[in-house]
């Protein structure tokens, strides 16, 4: 199943949790539907004006979607799916 | 000693060997004092001895006259005016303006930045912005080194000015908050209140808070804005995992940022604190660069 890797300042949001399964997830924007369905208030983190938010990176391996497929990109169940601020740290 | 090129005011930071990064003291005495894990701070980490030449870098940030010169040369356009919006941080969050750029960093109605603030930091500025600058000055960027020994100066400060913080020294958020900052909810109080009394960005007119300065005479080193450098952000040890972020921050080539700036609290504006940042995509209304030359 796909893993999902996301920002230590996430935290907050997520209980706690930065690597969550994603069973059954076959593209990213079922990941991200299933994440924010779970996590409602990383809506505002994650997107902006209906889509990725300039100020987030997701990466299928070392990949940004953005040069793939977008939302659309299919994953395989041994994917990782990572959640990276465009600034990370401080 | 300084010396002035195509309108920059150089710093001569004299050769010398110093010790970058934090040490496990510092990491253990920071972990305590706010809210974020020690694992956050550790890519700071190990400490140790780096030498470098004598090299020279601007006393202040690149202003808004100086990039506006540039451009009205060159007619470079940058990152954000071609995308067509820039980040500003509203209310709650971070928001895509349409507008938004450095000539008016909070988009239309806002501040001109040519006309109303020449001699604040340029803002909006994204690593190819900074590096295409610096090439037509003739300068280049700073290497995260030599940001490092220039803010923290040959006795390793952890801020420009010494090692005792100071609020009031630089124009950090702690400058006009009520009481320390020193985790979001009370960056949220002070942000608040902030937005509706200045006119953002509240960057200040660069080299205006000498009491920031370091012990080289170098200005805005904490505070005003953050700032890009040359380098590439790489973990201090290259041998050992710093966790998922910053390991992927590493192999996808993000590049350092430097210097807390007017958004930024105390932890944030330390000289030995780094931030890695995506340079094809990434500037807000809070980043701006200085240059910097071989001697």
């Amino acid at each position: 199943m796909p893993t999902l890797k996301l920002p230590v300042s996430f935290k907050p949001l997520t209980g706690g949790e930065t690597t969550l399964s994603m069973d059954g997830a076959d593209t990213v924007k079922a990941v991200l539907d299933r994440l924010v369905m779970d996590h409602p208030t990383l809506t505002q983190r994650l997107f902006c004006q209906g889509r990725i938010a300039s100020w987030i990176n997701i990466y299928v391996g070392d990949t940004n979607i953005r040069d793939l497929a977008g939302v659309e990109t299919p994953l395989a169940a041994d994917d990782e799916v990572l959640v990276l601020n465009a600034i990370a740290g401080g | 000693m300084t010396t002035a090129t195509h309108s920059h005011d150089l710093v001569t930071v004299e050769s010398g060997t110093f010790l970058m990064g934090s040490s496990d003291h510092d990491l253990d005495t920071i972990t305590v004092a706010q809210h974020y894990d020690r694992a956050w701070f550790e890519d700071e980490s190990p400490q140790r001895p780096v030498h470098l030449g004598t090299f020279r870098i601007d006393r202040t940030p690149v202003t808004n006259a100086q990039f506006a010169a540039f451009t009205q040369a060159t007619g470079y356009r940058t990152m954000v005016e071609d995308r067509g919006f820039g980040l500003v941080y509203g209310a709650d969050s971070w928001d895509e303006v349409r507008g938004a750029d450095w000539r008016s960093p909070t988009g239309l109605g806002g501040p001109c930045a040519i006309a109303d603030r020449p001699d604040h930091p340029v803002v909006h500025i994204a690593w190819p912005d900074a590096a295409a600058y610096a090439r037509w000055a003739g300068l280049r960027l700073p290497t995260e080194a030599e940001w490092e020994y220039a803010a923290s100066g040959p006795d390793g400060w952890i801020w420009p000015w010494g090692n005792t913080w100071n609020p009031h020294a630089a124009n950090t958020a702690e400058r006009t908050a009520d009481g320390p900052i020193t985790d979001f909810a009370t960056w949220r109080t002070w942000w608040v209140k902030y937005r509706e009394a200045v006119t953002l960005p509240g960057t200040t007119p660069v080299g205006s808070l000498p009491s920031s300065d370091s012990a080289w005479g170098v200005a805005d080193m904490a505070g005003n804005v953050m700032e890009w450098t040359a380098s590439r952000y790489r973990h201090y040890d290259r041998s050992r995992s710093y966790g998922d972020m910053y390991d992927q921050a590493q192999r996808v080539r993000y590049r350092v940022v430097r210097g807390g700036g007017w958004m930024n609290y105390r932890y944030q504006s330390r000289t030995r604190e780094r931030f890695a940042a995506d340079p094809t995509t990434y500037t807000t209304f809070a980043i701006g660069f200085r240059c910097a030359a071989d001697a």
